[in-house]
């Protein structure tokens, strides 16, 4: 085996768990020119369903870097059903870009054909439960593997809800078999918004499911009413009460692969590196999980 | 208590059309108005679209400038929402709404800028396919020719304007005000060919004739066919500018009988 089958052998397995970034446009470049020292990148699904300049990019660097494939735009909630061509889009990105992980969200975005352009909330009831639940099935069954659910923010709740979040994942979890993305940063943000206990929420995630964690900052915004409420808008540091909620989830699920994102005014490449090695060191002093230790 | 599908469509009425009637029964309010909760994922789904527009669409947005092309685009966006979750896709007929919209009727070129900044947009974002190369034609017999029809390579549009949208969009992208000066709007129509070159889009002028000649070609016409609609053509030299510009991803043939005009050599 030469030594470029085997780099590319060794970004093709499992995400690590260390700290990866976002990739963003802005970044291909100095990404292609300077290599920088971060364990692994995710990036849109979206950006990538397309040829071209893009995609030559991350091909690129996937020779050098293992990928997470992170999908925005499947609307899992959706009661109308998944739209097929858009999962048809989704397995040939994995296709090509063969990603050591895939994910969505527990969320909805598309109804009456037309795409709302966010990730909105489901109500938490036995009914969303089951559309999930047939939703995850059908596209891991389509793209032959299993995926991550990510818990989302959220600014509003449905009074006709029943389940608790954080029971809702758990059970979309157990019944699918797909694993968790657990964001800290959305627990947070959703727990503030909501008068939820966000360390009670991470205690109720099965461990075993959690195969990523997402990290990244949010603003508190004063309403036109002067209420404040906490949007994920991914434009900031990671905010310290972020970085706590995160050491909790280490000491509870072990090391798992770290996302730092950031979407809106995306700063200058060192930035994001220094978020990531703030994961790092984090990461570094988590003790292994004992079912883990268990396994091996 | 909704089902699904009626709290989904009573959400997205809130959304799109600021219809907040259904919707807002069913939102806890807590401190904040159920109003004022959904009027955040309004924002986001009005600001994240014109967003997406603005990058599809720059030579529409300098020309108009910012705060008109915002108020144009929540217009759009009311009027013809995204369908799906791929934005690439999102805003194919900016171009024919802004010939409907009347603030834009003193700007009697944009739709046609437009059409061809969403040209470009398309070819920047096709899917990749390798070009038909002029070898792999070597083996289809000279008897065959006519019979013959291609496959356009999926970064390709051809398209016609009225005014010379070409000078117009390249000097606005430029920042070019001598050469915008210098535009004369009754330099048109002008016939484009669009495509994804190796080094970027590349935006061609096409003699008129031959632009139709590509355009029945692109449209997978069958070659005979093309050539019984445009006499004269030089035939062979615009097959082999296609050819070696890589507009064609592979070609078929078609089984026949009789005869139809046929090239006399290929390229």
């Amino acid at each position: 085996m030469s030594l470029s089958q085997f780099g590319r052998c060794t970004t093709l397995g499992p995400i690590p768990p260390s700290a990866g970034v976002g990739l963003r446009f802005p970044h291909h470049q100095i990404f292609v020119d300077t290599r920088p020292p971060v364990g692994w990148l995710e990036v849109h699904a979206e950006n990538y369903m397309g040829g071209g300049t893009p995609l030559r990019f991350l091909e690129t660097l996937r020779r050098d870097y293992p990928v997470s494939l992170h999908g925005i735009g499947l609307s899992l909630g959706s009661a109308d059903g998944l739209d097929l061509i858009h999962l048809e889009r989704l397995r040939l990105a994995s296709e090509r870009i063969e990603p050591g992980l895939i994910s969505e969200h527990l969320s909805w975005s598309v109804a009456g054909h037309t795409y709302l352009a966010d990730l909105l909330p489901l109500p938490m009831t036995e009914e969303a439960l089951d559309v999930v639940c047939q939703h995850v099935e059908q596209a891991q069954t389509r793209l032959g593997r299993r995926i991550l659910l990510e818990n989302p923010s959220t600014y509003l709740q449905f009074s006709h809800s029943t389940i608790p979040e954080w029971e809702f994942l758990s059970t979309v979890a157990a019944r699918t078999g797909c694993g968790i993305l657990c964001d800290v940063n959305n627990i947070y943000v959703s727990a503030q918004n909501h008068g939820w206990d966000a360390s009670a929420y991470l205690r109720a995630l099965p461990p075993a499911a959690i195969g990523e964690i997402h990290l990244a900052g949010h603003s508190v915004v004063a309403l036109d009413s002067g209420a404040m409420l906490r949007i994920d808008d991914h434009g900031s540091h990671v905010a310290p009460a972020v970085w706590a909620l995160y050491e909790e989830a280490l000491a509870r699920f072990g090391p798992v692969p770290t996302l730092i994102e950031w979407d809106t005014h995306i700063p200058s490449l060192d930035v994001l590196i220094e978020e990531a090695t703030h994961a790092e060191c984090c990461l570094s002093h988590s003790a292994p999980r004992n079912d883990h230790a268990v396994l091996t | 208590m909704p089902s699904l599908r009626e709290l989904q469509d009573a959400v997205r009425r809130s959304i799109v059309d600021c219809d907040n009637v259904d919707a807002v029964a069913h939102v806890v309010a807590d401190g904040i108005t159920p109003q004022e909760r959904l009027s955040v994922y309004r924002n986001t789904f009005i600001q994240t679209l014109i967003r997406a527009l603005r990058l599809s669409y720059p030579a529409v947005d300098q020309l108009v400038g910012t705060e008109f092309f915002d108020a144009t685009a929540r217009e759009y966006i009311a009027q013809q929402p995204p369908r799906s979750g791929y934005l690439e896709e999102f805003g194919g007929d900016f171009s024919a709404f802004l010939g409907r919209f009347t603030p834009c009727v003193s700007v009697p070129y944009l739709p046609d800028v437009a059409q061809l900044e969403w040209a470009v947009s398309c070819a920047l974002h096709a899917s990749d396919a390798p070009a038909l190369t002029i070898a792999s034609l070597r083996a289809v017999e000279a008897t065959e020719y006519a019979w013959l029809s291609f496959v356009p390579h999926p970064s390709v549009s051809m398209i016609r304007t009225d005014y010379p949208a070409d000078t117009i969009w390249h000097a606005v992208l430029m920042d070019d005000d001598a050469a915008l000066t210098a535009i004369d709007l009754s330099d048109g129509p002008v016939c484009l060919m669009v495509q994804r070159g190796v080094s970027g889009v590349q935006v061609d002028r096409v003699d008129g004739t031959v632009w139709r000649f590509s355009r029945a070609l692109c449209s997978g016409g069958m070659l005979g066919l093309a050539l019984d609609d445009h006499p004269g053509i030089d035939a062979t030299a615009a097959l082999a500018g296609l050819l070696t510009q890589g507009c064609f991803a592979g070609f078929s043939l078609a089984s026949h009988t009789g005869s139809i005009q046929s090239p006399t050599e290929l390229p």
